[in-house]
């Protein structure tokens, strides 16, 4: 009978543990219970734009892109992982930043949704009463409608012809406004060009009255959307679109009538004193309108960081073209901004590297989104495109960008005898300004311009690219292709 | 010399106290069953006591023994232990025989007691301790490559710490892992633990194949179960073992490395195309007059290996123990790379009283472990070689360059290594505890708890006077441990009904819990060479830490019967339940029924002179598959950081439906053995259907996610095992065995995911075509246009899962050309061959090992067969074959062209033939033993391991594992001389 009893216990001992099967994770939280409380309501707002930050998009390599698809920048390497084949526009339907980028932008995209159809649904419901103030849903709302169209406007970057080919009729990007949590509803097809603006701007005009005037810290302003950063992304957009008309009524909101320019209302943006003061830490002037921040222990990762491309000391960066035509050579000695350029040595000749994210080492300087000189200049842009002629207001604000950096460069309304003379300054201008900030290709495409033709370094050289090429966009990825039945390539 | 000395004092300590009184003299002759010869150096031993002797030149032996002395144990290497009872006799002869023909193999299965082979239904192969000790190599499972048909081992790389990756009958998964299930003495051990363990510490190695064999495991048994057992002491036997080992290691194959060009050649591929002219060499020349053969430099010629252990066995009464301690070292070929091991074992088992007994065997290991750090992509790692053979690390005095090497801009790697320096270290801890209970006659109770536990630490530094990154050190410090706990509790019965049914009951019940945690620490900034630690570096300070856990919990029941040895039935079955499934799917019951007919006991079969026996087995069974991550089942919320705050965002969506990927596994097959047992021969047939494959399915990424783990599709495979040796002589004192494993696998993938009718692996070549073998899709070259000298590839037809090579074009676009080029990913034949031969003491074993149909894309040639894209390296002579005129038939195309590009032509055959091991020993007679009046067994041997290596692959390796090869650290060749002493 003792041994019988002894032989029991020993099964006892373990039949007890059905109850261990059920394990979740210490990493990350098990089940998403997210509009609890206020701080996990604040912590998806955090997500949403922790997604955006990710190193295959504004984290670094979205601006790169843009940047070294287009005219300034030659390779030090044809490493493909370091966006060679964007370089040469020999990018394919399985290149890894095609699928990379759209798949990270889609990424943020979901989060989006599901933070705003479980905002709304609470807040309908009424659980979140007490946890957040009207005022707060208003602005989380605003913040998440906002990054919404941030991300739509990119896609369209990259993988869409521009609206301006044929006032957006050619396809567009798939628009995905619903959440997705479990990985259904696989088959989406692809809205027209006009209709992914209508989108864009839908979500823009519906975030900016619900949006926050301003924040408490610097740090906030620059990397939290506020009213005015939805006013200066919709001049962007507008521009874009050709709509030239509300582009001078956004302008108008934050750029005053007289110098200094600056906006009246709301975080006081407007264009910090010195070029370089921009690139230093805290990053935070009155001019960077929306940065994505980077710590020393929270960075883009290497290969994705704009320190990793725009730095002497490493391998795989790109320098500026140098040739005559090139940006480089119509910027003046004595411009604030070429002074700013650190200098390599690339097969034995000395070579120049933008100089705006001198951090190599971390590689934790923020990366850019939108600035308040671009405002400015999308502003005199948009007053000469719109009235089709050149006013002493657009010289103004273009000159106001330019002297500061290159004081004795001053333009009058002399220096224009044609509406085209005015807008080839302001090309170059904001080559010269946004050098290495992922706005070149963006203006290329926007005016449907060729890309220049690149060579002159061992990577070899690569054709110009007119408009109507096929390799003039990317093209669309084949994860996409291959599994979305109602997707159609470029 | 040392240890041997000492253990000599050892004895005679013992000697001295065989001081006894009341004893009587006995005498006897120990002779050999075979040759009734006697037997020098035999053991004669008191039961119960240390009093003993050993037999003389002639077999013969003299003893004092205490007038209570009851029973003489006598024994002797090779062959069988003999009790004999004492009597008032004072002469006992004693015949002892061989172990070979004495006993039939056991085999430990699927919980239960021990069993004879023979009357195992499921299909098992054992490979014996005699075929895994004393070889060069840290990893046991390197051994059984080519031992074992139907099992394919590979060692991917010459990494003294690399660890062999094994497959049975093909690859049973798509999605999900196809590792087989390793059972350290009953309990589940993780595959890493393999490098922690002393290979001189088995018994055997038992693979279990077929369903029958396998089912009893359920969980993770799809892909086979290799069963580990290690040595027990005898309370018959004591002894002591001494093994030293010692070697060296050198490249397997040079090849490779023969193949770049020289100094002359590269400087005339130069000339020739333009890329540098007459002057411009010159003035290289004269700056670098060297032709360096830059493997000389990277990879050392004779690397050491080493290996001493020592092991104690035996027993008294009721309580046997083995217990050994092991150093090995193996010095890697490349910088950094090397396993310096120490391991101990104690297995103990002791019968308490007539019911209870209970045992514990533990192993401790501790390793320090470097794998060198420069991958495969790297200029001081896979690509060293692009190095111009006209520089030279060596200064013209013959010095090495200290730091950067003139030329090159590279630096000595040496140098790297010695500012960059790297410390892991692993303590491995296996064990298991049991108590058996036997309350009535044939009930076995047993309750086990296992453990298979490690600590590794890992610290990396980089030197602040390093000048690739001056006055910026940088420190880590990382810490995991792993923890798995196995609690399992069985009851075996056995009876038998009038003799003729025997029949065997079994059901037991078992939980395993793991737990991984993981710390990480890291600061930069450093400054001072002499303050290297965490808190010394102001800048990137990070932390971070990680857990992660898995749970099953199974019961099982398994009923056998044979009727009067001459049928033989089987059934299994098996719940589990595994945390890694969704609350809907958690569990999952397996199966298995076997049958088995020793037709040589029928009467009809009695007279049939040729064939010496004869069994039929057959059998179907399922297993499953839970080889995935921990949590694929849950939609996870992952956090992250923005502006120094936590933001949360779901990070993976959930699939509560997802559970066990299933495997049916049907076998047949024949053992038999013709001509008084002279030939042997195992045949086996096998399908193997896995259905509700772990696969992670593509999701478009506009849904948000990339993947979504789910149950879906299905695989097959089907082939056959043949094992076959026989003896061309064998007589007395020598014999001569030849062996030919030889497996066969068809591969078929029958379904797959949201319809599609296949599915190309992003970035890999490889594709999943339904009704089709799992293969390679790559853009299909075809040749060089010889009119204008550019490269030509096939378009792809209507449907790319079939070749087309209708039309060709010329512009390269992966997307667009991607095909199915016809290759198999996985190669259909692996075996081995050998031949086990000894006269009187000689013997000499030598093992090939084989696989046929295996391919691999070659990346290496990318790199070094594409002068303009990798201008101004070095590269392989083949490059100078380009096309230069119209009408010529060349291997690359016009100078100028992008040489290689990645498609069909990098798709090589890597099929391949080693000789895995050439074992010579001679064991000293034992005649010359006795007069010793120290040593039973003394054995020399001198031991290569891959001393031949046949293949066509022009990569350095041909073993790599994988669908691409790229800069590996080849396989290495190793000779040893090695002793054996037994006291």
């Amino acid at each position: 009978m003792i041994k019988a009893t002894i032989c029991l216990m020993f099964f006892v001992l373990v039949g007890c543990s059905t109850d261990m099967l059920s394990l979740s994770p210490k990493t990350s939280l098990g089940e998403l219970q997210a509009f609890d409380t206020k701080d996990r309501v604040i912590g998806q707002v955090n997500g949403m734009y922790a997604s955006m930050k990710s190193g295959n998009y504004l984290g670094g390599r979205f601006q790169v892109y843009n940047d070294v698809r287009a005219d300034n920048f030659l390779p030090k390497s044809t490493n493909g992982v370091t966006n060679y084949q964007t370089w040469n526009h020999s990018v394919i339907t399985s290149t890894n930043e095609v699928i990379n980028l759209w798949g990270a932008v889609y990424a943020a995209v979901n989060a989006i949704n599901i933070f705003l159809e479980g905002l709304d649904s609470n807040w309908k419901a009424g659980t979140l009463t007490g946890k957040i103030t009207d005022a707060e849903y208003s602005q989380f709302k605003s913040e998440a409608l906002t990054l919404r169209a941030i991300c739509y406007f990119d896609l369209l970057m990259l993988y869409a012809q521009p609206y301006n080919k044929d006032n957006g009729a050619s396809p567009g990007v798939p628009l995905r406004l619903k959440a997705n949590k479990t990985g259904e509803e696989n088959d989406l097809a692809r809205s027209k060009v006009s209709e992914v603006y209508t989108q864009i701007l839908a979500d823009l005009n519906a975030a900016e009255p619900l949006a926050i005037d301003k924040y408490t810290t610097n740090l906030l302003n620059t990397t939290r959307i506020h009213k005015n950063t939805i006013i200066a992304f919709k001049t962007r957009v507008y521009l874009h679109k050709g709509d030239f008309t509300a582009a001078q009524t956004e302008g108008a909101k934050i750029v005053s009538a007289t110098a200094p320019y600056g906006a009246a209302t709301g975080v006081p943006i407007g264009l910090n004193a010195t070029f370089a003061g921009i690139w230093a830490t805290p990053y935070t002037t009155k001019e960077s309108v929306f940065s994505m921040p980077f710590t020393d222990t929270n960075l883009p990762g290497t290969q994705n960081s704009l320190a990793w491309y725009n730095n002497p000391s490493s391998n795989e960066a790109y320098y500026l073209t140098t040739t005559p035509g090139s940006t480089f050579s119509q910027m003046d000695a004595t411009d604030a901004r070429k002074m700013l350029f650190s200098t390599g040595t690339v097969s034995g000749t000395t070579v120049y590297f933008c100089g705006k994210y001198p951090s190599f080492t971390i590689q934790s300087d923020y990366a850019p989104i939108i600035r308040y000189s671009e405002v400015m200049l999308n502003y005199a842009e948009a007053i000469v495109r719109g009235g089709n002629a050149v006013t002493q207001k657009a010289v103004d604000l273009l000159n106001a960008v330019r002297t500061r950096s290159f004081p004795t460069g001053v333009y009058t309304l002399a220096s224009f005898s044609t509406v085209k003379a005015f807008l080839d300054a302001m090309l170059l201008e904001r080559s010269i300004e946004f050098l290495g900030e992922g706005l070149r290709n963006m203006d290329l495409m926007r005016t449907y311009s060729t890309i220049p033709a690149k060579s002159g370094t061992s990577a070899g050289s690569v054709s110009a690219i007119a408009p109507g090429t096929p390799t003039y966009i990317w093209p669309i990825p084949s994860s996409e292709l291959d599994i979305n039945k109602l997707m159609t390539g470029n | 010399m040392k240890k041997i000395s000492l253990l000599l004092s050892f004895l005679l300590f013992i000697g001295t106290q065989l001081v006894f009184s009341q004893t009587r003299e006995i005498t006897g002759k120990i002779t050999s069953s075979e040759d009734n010869g006697g037997i020098p150096g035999a053991s004669v031993v008191v039961k119960g006591t240390t009093l003993g002797s050993i037999a003389d030149m002639d077999g013969k032996f003299r003893l004092q023994v205490p007038k209570t002395a009851k029973t003489l144990i006598i024994s002797f290497v090779g062959m069988n232990t003999v009790e004999v009872q004492l009597t008032n006799a004072t002469n006992y002869p004693v015949v002892l025989q061989s172990t070979s023909l004495a006993v039939d193999e056991v085999v430990v299965v699927g919980y239960g007691t021990a069993k004879k082979v023979g009357t195992v239904v499921g299909s098992v192969v054992q490979v014996n301790a005699e075929k895994i000790k004393d070889k060069p190599s840290a990893n046991a499972f390197d051994a059984l490559q080519g031992k074992v048909a139907g099992i394919q081992v590979y060692t991917s790389s010459g990494e003294p710490s690399q660890i062999s990756s094994i497959r049975l009958n093909g690859n049973g998964s798509l999605g999900a892992g196809s590792t087989p299930l390793y059972v350290l003495d009953g309990v589940p051990m993780n595959s890493g633990a393999m490098l922690s363990l002393n290979a001189n510490d088995f018994e055997s190695i038992t693979v279990l194949k077929d369903a029958s064999a396998t089912s009893i495991y359920g969980s993770r048994a799809a892909n086979g179960v290799i069963y580990l057992t290690t040595k027990q002491g005898s309370s018959s036997v004591s002894k002591i073992t001494v093994n030293g080992m010692y070697g060296y290691s050198s490249l397997a194959n040079t090849d490779y490395f023969n193949n770049y060009m020289n100094t002359k050649q590269l400087t005339d591929f130069w000339l020739a195309t333009g890329y540098r002219t007459q002057a411009q060499i010159t003035q290289t020349l004269t700056d670098y007059p060297n032709d360096f053969k830059w493997y000389k430099y990277y990879y050392k010629e004779k690397a050491p290996v080493y290996q001493g252990d020592i092991s104690i066995s035996g027993g008294s009464g009721k309580t046997t123990y083995y217990v050994s301690g092991s150093y090995f070292f193996q010095d890697g070929l490349a910088v950094r790379s090397g396993l310096d091991r120490y391991t101990l074992r104690s297995n103990i088992a002791s019968k308490v009283n007539n019911w209870f007994s209970f045992g514990l065997n533990m192993s401790a290991g501790y390793d320090k472990r470097a794998s060198n750090p420069y991958g495969s992509n790297s200029l001081n790692g896979g690509l060293a070689m692009l190095a111009q053979p006209f520089y030279s690390p060596y200064d013209a005095n013959g010095v090495k360059y200290p730091d950067m090497i003139p030329g090159l801009a590279r630096y000595n790697p040496e140098y790297l290594i010695e500012k960059q320096p790297y410390d892991a270290n692993t303590i491995q801890v296996n064990g298991n505890a049991y108590i058996q209970l036997n309350p009535i006659k044939g009930l076995t109770i047993k309750s086990q708890i296992g453990l298979d536990a490690y600590d590794y630490r890992l610290g990396t530094k980089r030197m602040p006077s390093y000048k690739g990154s001056l006055n910026n050190g940088s420190v880590s410090e990382s810490f995991s441990r792993n923890v798995v706990k196995t609690i399992t509790n069985t009851a075996e019965y056995k009876f038998n009904i009038q003799e003729r049914h025997k029949i065997t009951v079994l059901g037991g019940q078992e939980g395993i819990t793991n737990q991984y945690t993981s710390t990480y620490g890291v600061s930069t900034g450093q400054t001072d060479d002499r303050l290297v630690l965490l808190q010394n570096g102001p800048t990137g300070k990070d932390g971070s830490s990680g857990k992660s856990e898995y749970a099953y919990l199974s019961y099982f029941g398994r009923a056998d019967y044979s009727l009067d040895d001459k049928y033989y039935l089987d059934l299994s079955v098996r719940n589990d339940a595994s945390s890694r499934f969704g609350k809907n799917n958690r569990s999952a019951t397996f199966y298995a029924t076997g049958v088995m007919w020793n037709a040589k006991k029928e009467s009809f079969l009695r007279d049939v002179n040729f064939l010496s026996s004869l069994n039929l087995k057959a059998s179907v069974g399922t297993s499953g598959n839970s080889d995935i991550g921990n949590y694929a089942n849950l939609a996870l919320v992952g956090t992250n950081q923005y502006s120094a705050t936590t933001g949360w965002g779901i990070s993976t969506p959930g699939n509560p439906d997802l559970g066990w990927e299933n495997q049916k596994k049907t076998t047949i097959g024949a053992k038999f053995a013709l001509f008084k047992d002279q030939f042997r021969f195992n045949v086996e047939y096998y399908k193997r259907v896995t259905t509700n494959m772990l696969i992670s399915v593509p999701f478009p990424y506009t849904s948000g996610f990339g993947s979504v783990l789910s149950n879906v599709g299905a695989l097959q495979n089907s082939g056959v095992d043949i094992a076959f040796d026989f003896d061309i002589i064998k007589g007395k004192d020598y014999f001569v065995t030849p062996y030919v494993n030889f497996s066969y696998n068809k591969e078929k993938v029958t379904e797959l995911f949201q319809g599609l009718n296949y599915w190309i692996i992003p970035n890999t070549g490889v594709c999943w075509a339904v009704g089709k073998p799992v293969s390679f899709f790559y853009p299909y070259f075809a040749g060089i246009d010889p009119a204008d000298g550019l490269p030509m590839w096939y378009k792809q037809g209507s449907d790319k899962t079939v070749t087309s090579t209708a039309e060709t074009t010329k512009v390269f676009n992966t997307a667009a050309l991607e095909q199915n080029v016809g290759i198999k990913r996985y190669p259909p034949i692996v075996g081995g061959f050998g031949l086990n031969t000894g006269w009187k003491g000689i013997t000499l074993q030598a093992d090939f090992s084989y696989a046929l149909g295996k391919y691999l894309i070659n990346n290496d040639r990318y790199f070094t067969e594409n002068p303009s894209v990798f201008s101004g390296y070095n590269q392989s002579s083949a490059v100078q074959n380009y096309w230069k005129q119209a009408g010529d038939q060349s291997l690359f195309p016009k100078y100028g062209t992008q040489f290689t590009q990645f498609d069909s032509r990098l798709i090589e055959n890597a099929s391949f033939m080693r000789l895995k091991n050439l074992t010579i020993g001679y064991r000293v007679p034992a005649k010359v033993l006795a007069k010793t009046k120290t040593f039973t067994n003394a054995r020399v041997f001198l031991t290569g391991r891959n001393l031949i290596t046949v293949t066509n692959y022009k990569g350095p390796d041909p073993e790599v594992d994988s669908n691409l090869s790229l800069g590996v650290n080849p396989n290495t060749k190793q000779y040893s001389v090695g002793v054996e002493l037994t006291f």
